[in-house]
């Protein structure tokens, strides 16, 4: 091994390897996210989310991002539904990516309340695939500018893909090894302990020894999968493995089609011969069903020409290294590797004041339950008035709302506005309680710091400290 | 390598198959659940919980319905007192009946037809007069409004007989008796629709997850407590309107009782947590573990001191409610922060140590 030169790096970032594992990433990865927004709006999350609210939590310096009204709302999420469709179909492949990132990443920079990890990484895995050929073959758009088919792509487009997957596992592993999670098994415990109804392991389930397994286990896997999944040997095991966990975490939390998402697009890892076998399985069986319609799909010489005759004789030659896009991804994953940590910057207890919580794979890591109601005093009459959350948020946002600092905040000042567009001017105090993994509450927010005077991004020493 | 292929395929394809029943479920709150066995707790909470709280309240409005005829029929004092006392107890067994509004409940909007308060007494005068029986918004029936008929339209008990016998009072009995029957007939609906198939299937929607009865009735069991807390007592005492006291808000304005069916109210659901003669949600809270409070105290023991609390302090607050909260700020605001100690409780510790999702809304998580 050794140290390498940066030109061997590039040389061996840039190497042509065959497509197949990147095409089987667009069009999973495309298909799950039409499935995903087909269901945000039939679930009707869309009015839930967007139109009811008449506040949003923004994020800083992102206030501009709003879903504005019904029309541009929802043509927003049409446009996320065809672009992922675009996607998947590999049709005007650059577009679509490029629509669909900034879709799916406006909508979710709306509102703090919405903010899912697994969101995140479905912006993170938008983005590297704009910059990726993975329409080359395999794609309406090989089909409609021949000119551009290859049947292989730079490595590192497959790669960059494999790392970011890697970091989220790595760091979400990471996050685990914390005393409660280890030694308490918290709050998996609590998880568990309402599973008695779960059919046939119910029983099990409820068991402390299985909160301890399932806790250790988790952590384990988060934090070796990728490396197994980077191992040839390995990898058929270490994929089992990670069907049978997130299929636990499907059926035991209620998580979406996250698990779906990690179970189809972890197929990448596996080698281009695999993907290749799996495409041409795919295809044949089509055939026989649909076979007019893959025609169009898949090139028409497939059946009877060997890949290594395509390998060496690609349509579209490989633009030469492109010094641009690799220091952007360079810059992205030294990004990417640096976020998660920076809450290490601050002395504050991170679950508690969640400085530095989100955009760093903390998944499934803490339960926290709140209680939050607001005290304007009124500064000419010095008189107290309580404000109830409930006039002013919905409850899907007062959840996220109650212990979250920075929402808090953010609630406050809303509140204080709304006081003084009647002409009152009020200072804003916080009555809150927060129950960390099933510990007993603790008042949360100084109750004695006028709100309203914060800055938005104030250090959080106006919460309580926990100790 | 080609049957690891199969096999991935295979999973995935079960997978899927699994998740979009899943997903069937879940967009469906209503109760499917009716192939589930029972859980003996769910069906406990029904039959000896909500069952009998409804039944006791509809016989004590047939009871007022009965008073009612016999003063219509000989408009005396005597009667009146006989009416105002069958609504008294009508509405305190109202009280036990109150923190299940979710279910037969909600889609009837029981709680909302039967007891919003203050009652709009304008509006009901109006269409007394006008001779108007429909009942349509809700400030104009329910409890509050037989509260006005019975106990406010005249400032002792024999101006409101006088009424009752001149010349408008067949009109005032009419609406009064439209409002009676109102009352009666939706409890009788929600009452009917438990003991049929929402009763049948509440018991098998089983588990703790959002949308399974226990959650449903946890909720709202909350939700309740702290319409005691910021609607009975916080509004009319002021709390929410820069200490300006609103004393038309309390909940029986005309009867002064609102003391009585606040403190009634408050054991209720003292005696659903207890829930003495079987394994209710006390047992479950007794199993939790995590929660330590002062002196080693468990959280099913702090719960019940808070109970025990906010009791004491509400039996402190004397009627009139309306004039106390003028009079005597202090002992109403204590008993304001005594219902309010337990909401924290019930809303933070309770739901965590239980891992019930409050705010009930079908959403991911991560």
């Amino acid at each position: 091994m050794g140290i390498k030169s940066p030109e061997h790096i590039i040389k061996k970032l840039t190497a042509e390897v065959a497509i197949f594992p990147l095409a089987t990433f667009r069009v999973l990865f495309g298909a799950l996210m039409v499935f995903s927004t087909i269901r945000f709006w039939y679930n009707g999350w869309i009015d839930d989310f967007y139109l009811t609210p008449t506040y949003f939590f923004s994020y800083f310096g992102q206030e501009w991002i709003l879903p504005y009204n019904e029309m541009f709302i929802y043509s927003l999420f049409i446009i996320m539904a065809l672009s992922a469709a675009g996607i998947m179909l590999g049709l005007f492949f650059r577009a679509s990516s490029l629509l669909f990132f900034l879709s799916f990443t406006y909508v979710e920079l709306i509102d703090k309340t919405t903010y899912l990890n697994h969101y995140y990484f479905v912006s993170v895995m938008a983005f590297l695939l704009i910059l990726t050929p993975a329409h080359r073959a395999l794609s309406l758009d090989s089909k409609l500018f021949p000119r551009f088919k290859s049947w292989v792509v730079p490595r590192w487009s497959i790669l960059a893909l494999q790392c970011q997957i890697a970091i989220l596992y790595f760091y979400a592993g990471i996050a685990k090894l914390n005393y409660d999670w280890l030694v308490n098994a918290q709050p998996m415990g609590l998880w568990l302990k309402s599973k008695a109804d779960f059919p046939i392991l119910g029983q099990l389930l409820v068991m402390e020894e299985t909160a301890f397994i399932f806790s250790w286990a988790g952590m384990l896997f988060d934090i070796c999968i990728a490396f197994l999944l980077f191992s040839k040997k390995l990898r058929p095991l270490a994929y089992l493995a990670v069907v049978v966990f997130h299929l636990l975490t499907h059926f035991l939390f209620p998580i979406g089609v996250f698990p779906w998402v990690m179970i189809g697009v972890t197929l990448i890892f596996f080698s281009a011969d695999w993907h290749e076998r799996g495409w041409r399985r795919v295809y044949g069986f089509c055939k026989i069903i649909w076979s007019s319609l893959i025609r169009v799909y898949t090139s028409d010489s497939m059946g009877n020409q060997t890949v290594n005759d395509k390998r060496t004789t690609p349509n579209y030659k490989l633009s030469t290294i492109n010094y641009g896009l690799l220091s952007l991804l360079a810059l992205h994953f030294t990004i990417q590797l640096l976020v998660p940590l920076r809450h290490h910057l601050s002395d504050e207890n991170l679950y508690w004041t969640e400085n530095g919580y989100r955009f760093s794979w903390r998944v499934m890591l803490m339960e926290k339950t709140g209680y939050l109601e607001f005290r304007v005093r009124n500064i000419s009459t010095q008189k107290q008035n309580l404000v109830s959350i409930d006039e002013y948020f919905t409850a899907f946002q007062q959840r996220q709302l109650v212990t979250q600092p920075d929402m808090i905040l953010q609630a406050a000042k809303v509140i204080a506005r709304d006081y003084e567009s009647q002409g009152i001017q009020v200072e804003v105090y916080a009555d809150s309680f927060v129950s960390l993994n099933g510990k007993k509450h603790r008042p949360f927010v100084n109750p004695t710091v006028n709100l309203a005077s914060l800055k938005i991004d104030q250090k959080r020493d106006w919460i309580v400290k926990y100790d | 390598m080609g049957s690891n292929f199969k096999i991935s395929l295979f999973l995935i394809a079960v997978a899927c198959f699994s998740s979009c029943r899943d997903e069937d479920e879940k967009c469906d709150p209503a109760p499917n659940f009716c192939t589930n066995s029972a859980d003996s707790r769910l069906t406990d909470i029904r039959d000896i919980t909500i069952l009998p709280a409804y039944e006791e309240v509809l016989t004590k409005v047939a009871e007022l319905n009965t008073a009612f005829s016999a003063f219509s029929a000989n408009t005396s004092e005597s009667n009146l007192e006989n009416v105002q006392s069958s609504l008294k107890t009508a509405w305190m067994s109202w009280q036990k009946a109150s923190p299940f509004n979710f279910g037969p409940a909600l889609d009837n909007e029981l709680k909302s037809n039967v007891n919003s308060f203050p009652v709009d007494s304008f509006t009901v005068l109006q269409r007394v007069m006008n001779e108007d029986y429909t009942l349509i918004a809700n400030p104009t029936k329910g409890f509050p409004a037989v509260d006005l008929l019975v106990n406010g339209i005249a400032g002792n008990n024999t101006d409101i007989t006088a009424l009752y016998s001149g010349a408008d009072g067949s009109k005032f009995k009419t609406y009064l008796e439209a409002v009676i029957n109102d009352v009666s007939d939706r409890i009788m609906t929600v009452k009917s629709e438990w003991e049929g198939q929402y009763g049948e299937c509440f018991p098998k929607n089983t588990g703790f997850a959002t949308g399974s009865s226990f959650s449903l009735f946890i909720n709202d069991y909350i939700k309740d407590w702290e319409e005691i807390k910021r609607g009975r007592i916080a509004l009319p005492l002021g709390l929410l309107t820069f200490l300006t006291p609103l004393q038309d808000r309390v909940e029986c304005y005309y009867g002064e009782y609102s003391q009585e069916l606040a403190l009634e109210h408050t054991l209720s659901h003292y005696n659903i947590y207890l829930s003495d003669s079987y394994s209710g949600i006390q047992e479950l809270v007794q199993d939790v573990t995590e929660f330590i409070g002062e002196d080693g105290q468990t959280l099913d023991e702090a719960i019940v001191a808070q109970f025990e609390l906010a009791i004491l302090k509400l039996s402190e607050v004397p009627d009139p409610l309306s004039e106390t909260i003028l009079d005597d700020f202090d002992t109403v605001n204590e008993a304001y922060l005594a219902l309010q100690d337990m909401v924290v409780l019930l809303k933070t510790d309770m739901t965590s140590g239980l891992n019930i999702i409050i705010n009930y809304s079908d959403v991911d998580g991560d």
